[in-house]
């Protein structure tokens, strides 16, 4: 086993200023006692001797944290079939034995008094009753009724009926069993992840600029760049062990330089050099204001410009995401989603885009919002022009008691910052951008400037978007959970890509649904509409996270649906599930995990999930018996597909081509997609478990290795294409703490597109933007494509202009404020481990309402008051705040979503980017009075 | 001494329900046969029926619009005799004194720092930061720094303070 290493707190007598060097052991000594006798509460040498013996017992192992997009390196002590403790891994990159409090809970995570450990299904006479309440029953009674559902709305309404919601927290694994399940098997493209809430508009921005998903620098970049500059990032909440190392560094070196540009002031506020609080969705302005600055100055990098990319622009008239009917909006919700079809520009718009102030724009290109062309760098410059100084400052100020002077000398200095080209500068943003009704666009922006710039794919300069979720990369991104998505960046749209998952999974010709399925929000809008009836929810809680949520309630309780949840504990979505199936924890698995620096982690399993628990792998598995193929591979009718080589409205039958692959009708969606030839060769067990179960296989009673099995076979899709994973044994090793793609030849990848880094850059070519998506577009002027002829862009970026656009809801006379949701440093999502762990929740027991001492002295309120909060779409209660972490400006109020008791999401505007689907979280308008 | 007891919550049958440890043969279909599965249906299982108004952290219907309590921050000064508790052994211990007073933390205020920087521990002084916090991980393992290493310098992110909630759900 491993060397623990621990490295914990511990009260030494010592002088720490006059201690000497202390040896490896030493110091593995001293830690462990001194921590042990703390937590006795005495401190002698008997203590001492007790820990070393206890902690001799337990077992240790590498793992890595359950909780956000950074991936820290852990620890895992297990004793007597219990995860006992954990630790910060010494040896990990990425957090070198720090652990924040969330990564510490770790290892209380599974033993929560209410742990699902039974299936329950809502009973009524012995039966299901969807008006019944939840009463346990075995795993086959859940099957049962969840495959009689199934068949129900498959033959009611097809493949485009039923439905699955994943998240960025299934291991890669799992993802990737459920895409498979979903796409090859159901023949079905309605399977989105919570990721979707979280990622989509960087995956968007990315595939657009590059061609290709996932960051191009990596977290060596912390030390090696000299600014770091946040924007809608608060790292030191949301990314605390990342934060440690931006504070490191900075408190090491006096040139570097951090700013936090936010609506909010914050804690990364309190560290950083420079805090620009600028006004709710006027980065769009601020980008256009510093690329104006950096052409005005003779800044842009000409050689690296003309060498690597080109300009584009595209359609603006796009929508908010929101529903084009109105059917089923309150009377309240109207006015906003009226904007869904038409807006009236305001002056700061008009400005922007180069129109009349009023005039009234029809929203057309909502079906088709990411259309784009190549411009000329001319018509690029000629369309910043109106984002002077003046002009973005009076637009963007977001703080009314902050003089208009000291607001435009920070622009000026950032702009310097920028300019310089002997300064180094990381771009960083997270939710701030991504949760954005132009949460693409502003992507797009920030490689803009970088591009310009010349600081991008280059050792401590890039534009590096941060993930929330811990494989938010590995397995949304990379496999592909996505509606839109096959593994490895390929698309189901696309008939190359789909041709290459039916050979490498062995499906007949034409067995993918070529049309996209419904993302997350759409799903809940499927449901509510009746066109999906049946739905799997696994390791996310989406009654809980998606805006608008009274909505997507009434629908789950009311309408005619089967929503089934797999989930450890139970949450707002088992509350209104139909069944819930009790699902094993991170550590009661095997697994992997992809973090945001491209870095793929592995962990054994390490203890056994309690009673009838079982991993999502087993549950997709087992329910994928329940199928053959005659059941789903015949013809299936599909409303609106319409694609080359189909027919109109309907997938083929392809069970007589699964005959020349070997199959019979007769055969089981497991038997072809799982328990396949090549699967069922890697053996269980496996040398690398050493000695470790897998209650996966053990209770499927097989004598293959399905997490390693899957692995192999999904690793398959990205091995040559840029996405080269390391095979599975190799994450196991003792000197290995993670990998970052593509890892070739055994080695990984920090910079991608840098030829001196990444072995896919072409050779002599420096800096190779080798994405292939999107590479092919006609060339026009600012308002549409002006020619037929395409360019082909091999080995280019593209510099998007994007104008300020107004979001579709904003304060007005009733109500008058701001509202941003978002997390706080101690729970996780919706909370349901976070505050199950005792000290997280003493910590921060609930929601609070952060609003300024002025508008909350106008209301005559004070700490700790209760209050009503009110939207067009619903109405909750919440307290004033009692302490200061956050500091909304005057107009503004900022709650976390992670309290179901302060259900925040039935306040908030499900309008999405209508690039990439993903909801704006933080921005709607509110009213707040006293309860 | 003021202490912010983790006061027990009674719970509910619905534990015993949903914590059943006995297994009642489930699974019980392997391999790809589909025409057993009628011979599951008769397995016996409990019949207890639990709303879903009584799952979850707030044991409310998800209609109702429920009142928060109100937090009170951890009053006590620092000080002696106050309990050090942490999750487990070696686990980051928990600020046992309230810190409203002397946050934020910033590059140019560590009022932690200020108490917690010193050489010994002697009776009803503060705490001293434990020797590991004096090594840059990063940089330099094994030198013992002058002072603790930058990357511990937000205290707050690991050590979190307590207000009087009761826990929501005990763990086992």
């Amino acid at each position: 086993m491993m060397d623990p290493l621990p490295l914990e707190d511990a009260v030494v007598p010592d002088a720490p200023a006059t201690h000497p060097p202390l040896s490896r052991r030493e110091f593995i000594r001293l830690s462990a006692a001194a921590a042990a006798a703390l937590a006795a509460g005495v401190t002698s040498s008997e203590a001492e001797a007790a820990t070393i013996r206890s902690e001799a017992n337990w077992k240790w192992d590498k793992g890595v944290c359950r909780f956000c997009g950074v991936g820290c390196g852990i620890l895992i002590a297990t004793h007597e079939g219990r995860v006992a403790a954990v630790k910060g891994d010494p040896d990990s990159p990425v957090n070198r034995g720090l652990l924040c409090v969330k990564g510490s809970a770790n290892a209380k995570l599974p033993y929560g008094e209410d742990r699902l450990t039974r299936p329950l299904m809502r009973m009524k006479d012995g039966r299901f009753d969807k008006s019944g309440d939840f009463v346990a029953v075995t795993w086959a009674q859940a099957f049962d009724e969840m495959e009689r559902q199934f068949r129900r709305v498959h033959t009611e309404l097809g493949p485009a009926g039923v439905g699955i919601m994943g998240s960025g927290q299934y291991t890669i694994q799992e993802g990737y069993a459920a895409v498979k399940l979903l796409k090859a098997g159901w023949r079905s493209n309605n399977i989105d992840p919570n990721a979707r809430h979280c990622m989509a508009s960087a995956v968007a921005g990315f595939m657009q600029v590059f061609g290709i998903d996932e960051p191009s620098g990596c977290y060596d970049d912390l030390e090696l760049t000299d600014t770091a500059v946040l924007w809608g990032a608060n790292m030191a909440e949301m990314h605390p062990m990342l934060w440690s190392r931006i504070v490191d560094k900075r408190l090491a070196d006096p040139n570097y330089r951090i700013v936090n540009l936010t609506t909010i002031s914050n804690k990364s506020s309190d560290m950083a050099d420079h805090e620009i609080v600028f006004k709710p969705n006027t980065d769009l302005a601020l980008w256009n204001y510093l690329a104006r600055e950096i052409v005005k100055r003779g800044a842009v990098d000409r050689d690296f410009v003309d060498r690597h990319c080109v300009f584009a622009a595209g359609v603006t008239d796009i929508g908010f995401g929101m529903r084009r009917v109105d059917t089923f909006a309150a009377a309240s919700e109207k006015d906003t989603q009226a904007r869904e079809l038409e807006i009236e520009l305001d002056r700061e718009e008009a400005i922007g885009m180069g129109r009349s102030p009023g005039s009234k724009v029809r929203q057309e290109h909502a079906d088709d919002p990411g259309f784009h062309w190549l411009i000329s760098f001319e018509d690029f410059q000629r369309a910043l022009e109106p984002y002077t100084l003046e002009f973005v400052s009076q637009l963007s100020k977001g703080d009314p008691d902050e003089s208009l002077e000291a607001f435009q000398k920070k622009l000026v200095q950032l702009a310097d910052w920028y300019a310089d080209p002997a300064r180094k500068l990381v771009s960083f943003w997270t939710m701030g951008f991504n949760q954005h009704t132009r949460g693409t666009w502003v992507n797009e922006q920030a490689y803009m400037v970088h591009l310009l710039t010349g600081k991008q794919a280059r050792p401590g300069n890039g534009a590096f978007s941060l993930t929330g979720q811990p494989s938010a990369c590995g397995t949304a991104r990379e496999v592909g959970t996505f509606a839109h998505r096959l593994p490895a960046d390929t698309e189901v749209t696309n008939p190359e890509h789909r041709r290459h998952a039916e050979e490498l999974w062995r499906l007949p010709r034409g067995t993918i649904n070529p049309k996209v399925g419904s993302h997350f929000t759409k799903m809940m809008r499927d449901l509510e509409d009746g066109s999906l009836k049946w739905l799997w929810v696994q390791v996310t809680n989406p009654f809980q996270s998606t805006a608008n949520a009274n909505h997507w309630i009434r629908a789950a309780r009311e309408k005619d649906c089967f929503i089934v949840v797999s989930d450890v504990y139970p949450t707002v979505s088992c509350k209104v599930a139909d069944l819930i199936l009790p699902s094993a924890i991170i550590f009661e698995k095997w697994g992997a995990y992809g973090n945001t620096e491209r870095r793929t982690q592995m962990w054994r399993e390490q203890v056994d999930p309690p009673g009838q628990a079982r991993s999502d792998l087993w549950q997709i598995m087992e329910f994928s018996k329940r199928f053959r193929l005659r059941d789903v591979w015949g013809q299936q009718r599909v409303p609106g597909l319409k694609s080359e080589g189909f027919t109109d409205g309907q997938l083929p039958d392809v069970l007589g081509e699964a005959r020349a692959l070997g199959y019979t009708p007769e055969h089981t969606l497991y038997d072809v997609l799982f328990a396949t030839p090549g699967n069922r060769a890697v053996r269980w067990p496996d040398p690398v478990a050493k000695g470790h179960a897998n209650h996966t296989a053990s209770h499927a009673r097989i004598d293959w290795f399905p997490e390693k099995a899957l692995f192999e076979e999904y690793a398959g899709f990205g091995r040559g294409h840029g996405h080269d994973l390391a095979d599975f044994d190799t994450y196991f090793r003792e000197d290995v703490r993670g990998l970052r793609w593509p890892v070739v030849n055994g080695r990984e990848t920090r910079w991608r597109f840098n030829e001196e880094y990444d072995p896919y850059a072409r050779k002599g070519s420096g800096i190779d933007f080798y994405g292939k998506a999107q590479k092919s577009l006609p060339f026009g002027d600012l308002e549409k494509p002006t020619g037929e002829a395409k360019q082909e862009l091999a080995g280019k970026a593209k510099i998007f202009f994007r104008p300020y656009q107004a979001p579709p809801e904003r304060p007005d006379a009733h109500y008058d404020l701001w509202l941003c949701t978002g997390r706080v440093l101690e729970h996780w999502h919706s909370g349901s481990l976070t505050r199950r762990v005792p000290e997280l929740h003493q910590a921060v027991p609930t929601a609070e309402v952060y609003i300024h001492p002025a508008e909350a002295r106008n209301r005559g309120l004070e700490k700790n008051d209760l209050v009503w909060i009110e939207s067009r779409r619903g109405r909750i209660q919440a307290r004033i705040a009692v302490d200061a972490r956050n500091r909304p400006p005057r107009g503004m109020i900022f709650v976390p979503w992670f309290d179901e008791g302060v259900f925040i999401n039935k306040l908030t505007l499900d309008a999405t980017c209508p690039i990439s689907k993903q909801t704006d979280f933080k921005k709607c308008a509110v009213r707040v009075t006293r309860a | 001494m003021m202490r912010f007891p983790g006061a027990r919550l009674p719970m509910c049958a619905l534990a015993v329900l949903l914590v059943a440890g006995a297994a009642v043969a489930g699974g019980g279909r392997h391999g790809s046969d589909v025409a057993r599965k009628s011979r599951a249906r008769r397995a016996v299982v409990p019949t207890t029926a639990t709303p879903d108004s009584t799952l979850g952290l707030s044991r409310t219907s998800v209609f109702s619009i429920p009142v928060p309590d109100r937090v009170t921050l951890n009053p006590a000064d620092p000080g002696p005799g106050l309990e050090l508790h942490r999750m487990y052994p070696g686990a980051p211990p928990v600020i046992p004194h309230g810190i409203a007073a002397f946050l934020p933390i910033t590059r140019a205020e560590n009022q932690c720092l200020d108490c917690h920087m010193v050489e010994k521990h002697e009776f009803g002084e503060p705490i001293p930061i434990p020797i590991s916090h004096y090594l840059d991980m990063r940089s330099a393992p094994t030198q013992v720094r002058q002072e603790p290493a930058g990357a511990r310098f937000v205290c707050t992110s690991c050590h979190v303070p307590r207000t009087d909630a009761r826990p929501l759900v005990q763990v086992r």
